[in-house]
């Protein structure tokens, strides 16, 4: 009991770290843009511009976050699946996974998750940082 | 017994002799009726506690529910209209006309049903590039989506709006398919509808023609059964029933159709019990739920819920005069009444019915006259509400099984939620079926025997089965191919081989390994000298082109280096539920695998190195709707993501120019796919294994009786995985983000010595950063003559 109270203390103060650097749409690059744009960056992967499924998956993200907020990581995590299946490739949607495990204290899932990120980030350099950063506090503990 | 107890005289002990030897004769007979009034109650007490105990327990026993993954629709999509409007007929929804709201019904109005001029769920409209529906409520794990009006327009191939009254929506997630239950050893499949479900019209229908006396009979209907003696009499043996509907529950319950007399006073026994401890109405509804109306393969269809999605894919609320008709004629016969095997006597029985309806006063003999006009209606069953999957639903039942007793999936009506999505299903289905028959048709060099195949689809990224088929006969319950047909892999392993090579930072792509005869000790004296599939070598070929190529020596001579150990272990870590044994062979696919664990492996690389479990359910619900468990998704680094996005750069060369170039002009043009062919020694597999963006499909294709097909990967299997793989049109380019790490480098294909874009035979991969292959001859010239004028034209400094 104890251990799960000290991990959960723990997984809270990571989560509240965690979140500050990307709260919705106040980010430096305006938050809403980096989830709307589809993952492989255009030019960067020679692919014609990302079909205009960015409101599913800015819809599916907002709808996630307020789950998150309320402590309903199940909910939170579904509701990110549902984006993925959309856009398997965007790095914004397995960052937010990664910190919604970070919240429910899972955090060998948040820490694969965060590399998964890292490794679809490609030439998004706001995407590669926040992945970095989020897989230093995991390892931080 | 003419003479009772109390109608004898009087006696006197001494002066009638003959009356006590009758009153001593009397006193066991008296007994005797005794004891076989107290057999007779306690005979049909043991049937009323049986009959009550099957009804209780009937009335709670329904299987879990399986559901496909529900359709997400958003603007942006590759969707045209007509594939949403499968969808929803898919579901059960109808073409109506405009506009789609509820009429004011002839009848009662059903509870539950809306009000006339409000939008009636389940109907759909088309016009000119739009489509307009109304949703049903339906309960998700995670949400209740409540019924809307929706107006999807579409234009260019794609979903481009979605509107409600109020404004454009970003999404709407659409109810799933139905693909069955989870039924119990008996293969008894029902769908329960409440009370409040199911058509006044219905209810009078089968009390008219089965029942008429049901109302005020006590479970027998002596008249009827009277009726029935007098043909039977006249015929000799037993013709006509005059079963009740009580009977007739009864009858169901115990699986018993011998017409003896012991069985039917059993039955009557049991029918007078559960009228005395039940209602009309209990006894209707369990009726309603319970009586057999037709067979599919070993599946009986049980209840009116499930006939209505069997026959019309359809509600049972939903159903129309003639359709509620067909049902109640159904029930005297549902396989020599059989709709699609019978039409001609389906159709006089429905119209039968529709007559004593209106004999009966239950409706107008014009509407009868009205409803004896239509078809009727039942359709090929192709699109059925609820086609059962077998294979996929073998991978349900086996998933589930590690959580739930097998009695709690057969009785307490949970929804279980799957991945399967039903246009991949289906179409995965037709290119086996169709590829199959189009490769029968062209035998190579053996005949003979039926080839058979598998095929899985996969999404990589959340770990989904979209898809699997088990055989060629897909409604055949039997041996599932996908799960439970473990063949040799073949050059499917290779990639693992490359991926061992890559991880230990000693290779790169552009690397040179030899490809030569070579010879390796077995021990105990044995050796093996592998060769080459076209029985050629080709000399020092860069790790590119070999995988790419798919050449023997290269590879053995790779894996051997870094160890056929560490090979066997990544392939476990890819996906393969075991270490497969490490002995030199398995370096060219001697381990058996079935495609679905191939799917697995091939799915952690399509992930760049992260292992997602494949698995079908995705979450459960009671049967109240609460919540149950959830089965997230979870991800496992399993390889270097650097590493996996080299290996997979040579099997999207492999399909563009190597081993699955066959494939190339089948894919649609800009459609980027990787992938490997694989196979087995003598010819006995064909596989054919990649991936684009979003999915990874796998097909084998060989025979039961493991004989030669004459089949290669590149002329099996592939030939069904191409055009499978246009047909998913949800799936976009395998172009990845460069790994950390990698720079995109131009590598000669032939020799791997670095060039330009069009010098030499040019191919874009990616390398590790600092990774320097030297240049091939010409190349670098051209690139260093082109900086020279550069400068020249800048004046740049060196």
């Amino acid at each position: 009991m104890k251990t799960t109270r000290v991990w959960a203390a723990l997984a809270l103060a990571v989560a509240v770290s965690a979140c500050a650097p990307l709260p919705p749409a106040s980010d430096e690059n305006g938050a809403a843009a980096p989830p709307a744009t589809n993952a492989p960056a255009p030019g960067e992967s020679g692919e014609a511009a990302a079909p205009a499924t960015a409101g599913a998956v800015a819809t599916l993200l907002a709808q996630s976050r307020s789950y998150h907020a309320s402590d309903e990581y199940a909910e939170a995590a579904t509701t990110l699946e549902r984006a993925l299946r959309i856009e398997p490739a965007n790095p914004w949607l397995w960052l937010e996974l990664a910190k919604v495990h970070v919240s429910a204290g899972n955090l060998p899932q948040a820490e694969a998750h965060a590399r998964k990120a890292l490794s679809v980030a490609g030439g998004d350099t706001a995407a590669r940082e926040a992945a970095e950063d989020l897989l230093a506090r995991i390892a931080a503990g | 017994m003419t003479d009772s107890p109390r109608s004898s005289p009087p006696g006197t002990p001494h002066g009638r002799p003959a009356k006590l030897i009758a009153r001593a004769r009397r006193a066991p007979k008296r007994t005797a009726a005794l004891v076989l009034l107290v057999l007779f109650a306690a005979y049909a007490a043991y049937l009323t506690v049986r009959v009550t105990a099957a009804f209780e327990g009937r009335r709670w026993d329904v299987p879990a529910h399986v559901y496909a993954a529900p359709l997400e629709l958003y603007p942006g999509m590759t969707l045209e209209a007509v594939e949403l409007t499968a969808h929803l007929e898919q579901v059960g929804y109808a073409e109506s006309g405009d506009p789609a709201t509820a009429q004011p019904a002839p009848g009662q109005p059903l509870p539950g049903q809306p009000l006339p001029g409000q939008p009636l769920p389940g109907k759909f409209r088309t016009a000119a590039d739009t489509v307009t529906f109304t949703t049903r409520a339906f309960r998700h794990w995670d949400a209740l989506e409540p019924s809307q009006t929706l107006t999807a327009r579409f234009a260019g191939g794609r979903l481009a709006g979605l509107d409600t009254a109020e404004g454009s929506v970003p999404l709407a997630r659409l109810e799933p398919v139905r693909l069955g239950s989870l039924f119990a050893a008996h293969h008894e499949d029902r769908i329960l509808v409440e009370p409040e479900e199911i058509p006044p019209l219905l209810i009078a229908a089968l009390k008219a023609v089965e029942d008429r006396r049901f109302d005020d009979h006590h479970g027998l209907d002596f008249l009827a059964i009277g009726r029935a003696a007098f043909v039977n009499l006249r015929a000799g043996g037993i013709r006509q029933g005059g079963s009740t509907l009580t009977q007739q529950l009864v009858k169901s319950y115990f699986l018993d159709n011998r017409r003896t007399f012991r069985r039917k006073f059993q039955e009557a026994i049991m029918a007078v019990a559960l009228e005395l401890s039940y209602d009309k109405a209990e006894i209707l509804h369990a009726y309603i739920n319970e009586v057999y109306l037709g067979q599919q393969g070993a599946r009986a269809i049980h209840g009116f819920g499930l006939a209505s999605e069997y026959y019309f894919a359809k509600r049972l609320a939903e159903l129309d005069l003639p359709e509620i008709a067909l049902l109640v004629g159904l029930v005297n016969g549902p396989s020599y009444f059989d709709p699609r095997r019978h039409p001609e006597r389906a159709l006089a029985r429905r119209n039968l019915v529709l007559g004593v309806l209106a004999d009966e006063g239950v409706i107008e003999a014009g509407a009868a006259r009205q409803a004896a006009e239509e078809d009727l209606r039942v359709g090929d069953g192709t699109r059925l509400l609820s086609r059962y999957q077998p294979a996929f639903m073998d991978l349900v039942r086996h998933e589930l099984a590690a959580d739930y007793p097998v009695e709690v999936l057969e009785t307490e009506g949970l929804k279980i939620f799957t991945s399967l999505d039903p246009q991949v299903q289906s179409l995965a289905e037709r290119e086996l079926a169709e590829g199959l028959a189009a490769l029968e048709g062209q035998p190579p060099d053996d005949t003979g025997a039926a080839l058979d195949g598998a095929v899985v689809v996969t999404r990589h990224a959340t770990g989904d089965v979209l898809a699997m088929v088990g055989g060629r006969n897909v409604e055949y319950d039997g041996f599932n191919r996908a799960l439970a047909a473990r063949r040799p892999a073949g050059s499917l392993v290779k990639p693992a081989v490359y991926l061992a090579a890559l991880e230990t930072g000693r290779y790169t792509l552009a690397s040179r390994i030899e490809d030569e005869p070579l010879t390796i000790e077995l021990g105990s004296g044995r050796t093996w000298s592998p060769e080459n599939f076209d029985l050629t070598s080709h000399g020092e070929v860069p790790l590119l082109r070999a995988l790419a190529d798919s050449y023997n020596q290269a590879t053995v001579r790779l894996g051997m280096d870094v160890g056929v150990d560490a090979v066997a272990r990544l392939l476990h870590g890819l996906g393969l539920p075991e270490v497969p044994r490490a002995h030199p062979s398995l370096l060219l696919g001697a381990v058996d695998v079935s495609p679905f664990e191939m799917a697995a492996v091939y799915g952690t690389l399509a992930n760049g190195g992260f292992r997602v479990p494949l698995s079908a359910v995705r979450s459960v619900i009671d049967a109240t709707g609460e919540p149950m468990a959830r089965y997230p998704l979870e991800m496992t680094p399993a390889a270097d993501p650097a590493a996996v996005q080299q290996v997979n750069a040579a099997l999207v060369q492999a399909v563009l120019r190597g081993t699955g170039e066959i494939a190339r002009p089948l894919l649609p043009a800009g459609l980027v796919a990787a992938g490997k062919t694989g196979t087995s020694s003598g010819f006995r597999d064909s596989w054919f294994a990649g991936f684009t963006n979003d999915h990874v499909a796998v097909v084998w294709v060989g025979r039961d009786d493991n004989q030669p097909s004459g089949l290669t990967g590149a002329t099996g299997a592939l030939r069904i995985w191409a055009p499978l793989v246009t047909g998913l049109r949800q799936s976009a380019s395998y172009a990845p983000a460069p790994a950390p790490g990698l720079v995109g480098t131009w590598l000669d294909y032939e020799t791997g010595f670095a060039t330009v874009e069009g010098c030499g035979d040019a191919v874009l991969v990616p390398l590790p950063e600092g990774a320097e292959p030297p240049w091939l001859d010409g190349c670098r010239r051209g690139l260093r003559r082109l900086g020279e004028r550069l400068r020249d034209i800048f004046g740049g400094e060196d």
